[in-house]
């Protein structure tokens, strides 16, 4: 049984918030924040943020690269941590002592390794057949991490989208603006407009 | 069947376990069914609701009008939601390879982040397609409803759906469809918000059409 995550209190969070407008890097353990600032520097590069509120969305879309990137390596880890389970089974009709042999595989020991292949091989298998047996006992699991990973990669394109919307609003409402200022320009009536012989003279 | 002194003794202890009867007790007993709270939106936390405020007038500028202050608001608030939601997948993130349920309770917050992202998008785009203001009757400005750096959001947004309110029938000006959950607090009236209005007329009308639906295919 795992314990819920415990949320800190509201002003905390608001006083965390208020230092960074888009948060921390959110980053686990064994990840690095060197790739993660690289990362960010090139999209940002590419994208030139103009105000907090782009900053927002580079953000999230940086983020959303790194998590796609994540769940892929989370979803090879998964595979290959379980493949344990998949070598027993595969190898139990094979050889002797099945659980000892693939505890052993697990550990990477070059002895059990060898002794593993060679047992497959003899038996015209290989090491797709293990990772087919690894996928067909995680295939829910995996199909989970693929809709986690397909959800980022849609909310990715709509971070993109939302950039492109905000900067075309920001236009037009600067196009408004100027309008605005320009009709309430008090002088403006002074300006007589020209006659052409007036402008041919001049 | 019991007897009259079991009936009698059952009586007297049920008087002893009726629940917390301080006002602490019955605060932490309302917070037993409390998960994470990630499902409730910041904007409905009375305790967020200065910081929300503070942040959204860095965000809409110092002479905004209300309208782009309640955007801003509602923008701030679900970007706060949204950090909360990712940062909460992370300790999860960490176990998915040895817990089983990590997994299942990241594709729940995975719905969690879709809504909330929904609900900055809007947020965003309201707040996008309102035109800061060029003049000084560009709108109502919000500066003397400050109280130092401390801005009185409920203040603010009280002034928002004045207008809404009156169109709507005497009976309904001061509840919404979800009825106790929104019900007015001391100190912070949370019907008022613009957005909490606006989003129980619309489910409201959803919930309307559904039923529709229903009888419809039911008097099939």
């Amino acid at each position: 049984m795992t314990s819920p995550p415990v949320a800190t209190s509201a002003t905390d969070r608001t006083e965390v918030r208020r230092r960074n407008w888009a948060g921390e890097p959110g980053l686990i353990l064994g990840e690095d924040r060197q790739g993660y600032d690289e990362l960010l520097a090139q999209v940002s590069r590419a994208l030139a943020p103009r105000n907090v509120m782009e900053d927002v969305w580079i953000r999230d879309v940086v983020d959303l690269v790194w998590d796609i990137f994540r769940l892929r390596r989370i979803k090879a880890n998964l595979l290959r941590v379980r493949a344990r389970n998949a070598i027993r089974e595969v190898i139990s009709p094979l050889v002797r002592d099945s659980w000892d042999l693939a505890d052993k595989w697990s550990a990477r020991d070059a002895n059990a390794v060898s002794l593993v292949e060679a047992a497959l091989k003899r038996a015209g298998m290989s090491m797709d057949t293990v990772m087919a047996a690894t996928l067909r006992e995680e295939i829910d699991h995996v199909a989970q991490i693929e809709a986690m990973i397909a959800h980022a990669e849609v909310r990715r394109g709509a971070a993109l989208r939302e950039i492109e919307r905000y900067r075309a609003n920001l236009a037009e409402n600067l196009r408004r603006a100027i309008a605005h200022v320009d009709n309430s320009d008090p002088h403006a009536a002074d300006i007589v407009p020209q006659s052409p012989a007036e402008q041919e003279a001049v | 069947m019991s007897s009259l002194r079991k009936l009698y003794a059952n009586w007297l202890n049920a008087r002893f376990s009726t629940g917390p009867r301080t006002a602490a007790g019955k605060a932490r007993a309302a917070q037993n069914a409390r998960k994470h709270g990630l499902r409730v939106p910041a904007l409905r936390d009375p305790a967020m609701a200065k910081n929300i405020g503070a942040l959204a007038r860095k965000l809409a500028g110092p002479n905004a009008d209300a309208q782009r202050f309640a955007a801003a608001c509602r923008l701030v608030a679900a970007q706060i939601d949204l950090l909360d939601i990712r940062e909460a997948r992370l300790p999860l993130l960490s176990r998915v390879l040895v817990d089983d349920t990590a997994l299942d309770r990241l594709t729940t917050l995975d719905l969690y982040e879709r809504i909330t992202r929904s609900r900055r998008k809007s947020a965003a785009r309201e707040f996008g397609s309102i035109c800061p203001s060029v003049a000084a009757d560009g709108g109502q400005t919000v500066g003397n409803d400050t109280r130092g750096n401390e801005i009185d959001l409920a203040a603010v947004l009280r002034k928002l759906p004045a207008e809404k309110a009156a169109r709507l029938p005497r009976e309904r000006r001061n509840r919404t469809s979800r009825g106790a959950y929104l019900r007015p607090r001391r100190g912070l009236d949370v019907t008022d918000f613009g957005i909490l209005n606006e989003r129980s007329q619309r489910g409201k009308t959803q919930r309307k059409q559904r039923s529709n639906v229903n009888k419809a295919r039911r008097s099939k």
